[in-house]
């Protein structure tokens, strides 16, 4: 049977439609459906069920240096409470995972992964581990992320912490509607506001329930997996599994800024040598001019010769036009170039556009 | 969640209504295929005149989530198509019995309606999914 988030029967009893996620039981849109749904969190606020995501604690005088092995991006020189995006990868210099890592304080860290990818991330960092102890905090742990404008409006009411003060990616401890939580200023919708709240998985429906009854004046809506899908692609925020893969490396889905090749971690060889010899296939962003979505996997075509295919593409809500991520041999369109994908029996015309498709306001 | 499914129509195991008027057909999706959908935001539809075969695909929807064929519940040809849902797809969220009609076919062999549902068969089908 699949895994089931605490929030499981709150799913149901809102009426969501529920798919398999990484192996997850997961609502992918309530009877409000994936347009308003979106909206909401763009306008006012969107409540995402995010249990079914994976959080290790690594600890001990060897953690920086055993993570420092393991990860993509230098992690030295962190405040306590900072997070960075990294990439875990394999020698070839694909990627296994992408990860957040907090450090709590000294010697202390805080990592949050993929869902589907847990158990093989949670493998890989072991491997590393000299003078540190890593520890699945997933079963005991709840997380939820509230984004979008009024966030903190909805959180003040529940909070005596000053959050709205949080820069991005720092983490502060803070008891929210009565629950010891950890909240980080960080997301997948974004969104310059909003928050992913950490809490003992047994707090789960009192916290969401609190937050839906505190954002009831400020619009906020339960969120799903496709708005969090097209929330996520508008602001070209890679998915793994689509721009992130064992098939794919980092240079070749515009991550560049995600690696510290100075220093030396699993796959920084294969990477190095990438980066000086070129990559074979970039990662563009494609706008079209109707409604009618590429999806993953459709081929892309220059002319006659096809170049790549699509990694996500779906409508996006804010844009009003289909939009899509493809990777595409490298040189092959350049910003401004019409390409064309191939949905079913007809080729629609793209243009190739700068990222993000979508800018939050502040 | 109830859904509704008007009398005087037949109905396809795939979720598509018939209205049948003469000889002619009117097809659309039904209240729990656009619920099931979410949001549409593009439709395929066949040309005029095109052959329509019974439960082969007619034409394509899209929602934000994904493509789903709409399988013609009789066969015939494609005597009008509703160029309305080309520049407003979401037309068949808000009133799929109505405005968000999609084909209408010219029936070449009406005995295949008695394979199709009529409201309480489908109604009863429903409940079973």
């Amino acid at each position: 049977m699949a895994n089931r988030t605490a929030l499981y029967e709150t799913h149901l009893a809102l009426g969501a439609k529920v798919i398999d996620f990484g192996g997850w039981d997961m609502p992918v849109d309530y009877p409000t459906h994936i347009l308003q749904e979106h909206h909401a969190t763009r306008q006012h606020a969107g409540l995402f069920d995010t249990g079914h995501m994976g959080e290790v604690r690594v600890e001990g005088s060897g953690a920086l240096e055993s993570l420092q092995a393991a990860v993509s991006r230098d992690l030295t020189g962190m405040e306590n409470g900072q997070g960075r995006y990294t990439l875990l990868c394999n020698e070839r210099g694909t990627v296994l995972d992408d990860l957040i890592v907090f450090k709590q304080a000294d010697n202390d860290y805080y990592i949050v992964t993929n869902a589907g990818t847990r158990l093989s991330d949670i493998e890989a960092l072991k491997s590393h581990l000299k003078n540190a102890t890593l520890r699945d905090l997933t079963p005991e742990t709840h997380k939820l992320d509230l984004q979008g404008p009024k966030t903190f409006d909805i959180l003040a009411s529940l909070c005596t912490a000053p959050l709205s003060k949080l820069k991005r990616f720092r983490m502060i401890s803070a008891e929210v509607a009565g629950v010891n939580a950890i909240v980080s200023r960080s997301g997948y919708t974004g969104e310059k506001n909003g928050v992913e709240l950490f809490f003992p998985k047994a707090q789960a429906v009192k916290v969401w329930s609190a937050l839906m009854e505190a954002g009831k004046p400020f619009g906020v809506l339960p969120c799903g997996l496709g708005a969090r899908d097209t929330l996520r692609l508008e602001c070209c925020l890679p998915l793994y599994g689509h721009e992130l893969s064992e098939e794919i490396t980092p240079l070749e889905a515009g991550l560049n800024w995600a690696l510290s090749l100075d220093k030396e971690f699993v796959g920084a060889a294969a990477l190095r040598v990438q980066e000086k010899n070129g990559i074979p296939r970039t990662l563009v962003a494609l706008k079209f001019a109707g409604r009618l979505p590429a999806r993953a996997g459709h081929p892309i075509y220059a002319g006659d010769e096809k170049i790549g295919e699509v990694t996500s593409g779906t409508f996006g809500p804010s844009v009003n036009s289909a939009i899509a991520l493809a990777l595409v041999k490298t040189g092959s369109a350049p910003l401004g170039a019409t390409v064309q994908a191939e949905v079913r029996t007809s080729r629609i015309d793209a243009t190739v556009v700068e990222k993000p498709f979508y800018k939050p306001a502040k | 969640m109830s859904e509704h499914v008007p009398a005087g129509l037949k109905y396809s195991k795939e979720h598509e209504w018939v209205k049948v008027d003469g000889n002619v057909a009117t097809i659309g999706i039904t209240d729990h295929a656009q619920h099931a959908l979410g949001d549409i935001v593009f439709v395929e539809l066949p040309k005029m005149g095109a052959d329509a075969k019974f439960m082969k695909p007619v034409g394509v929807v899209e929602s934000v989530k994904a493509a789903s064929d709409i399988y013609s519940p009789v066969s015939g040809k494609i005597a009008a198509v509703n160029a309305e849902l080309t520049k407003a797809p979401e037309t068949i969220n808000t009133d799929c019995y109505g405005a968000g009609w999609m084909v209408k076919i010219e029936l070449s062999a009406p005995g295949e309606l008695d394979q199709l549902l009529d409201a309480a068969a489908y109604t009863a089908f429903l409940a079973t999914l």
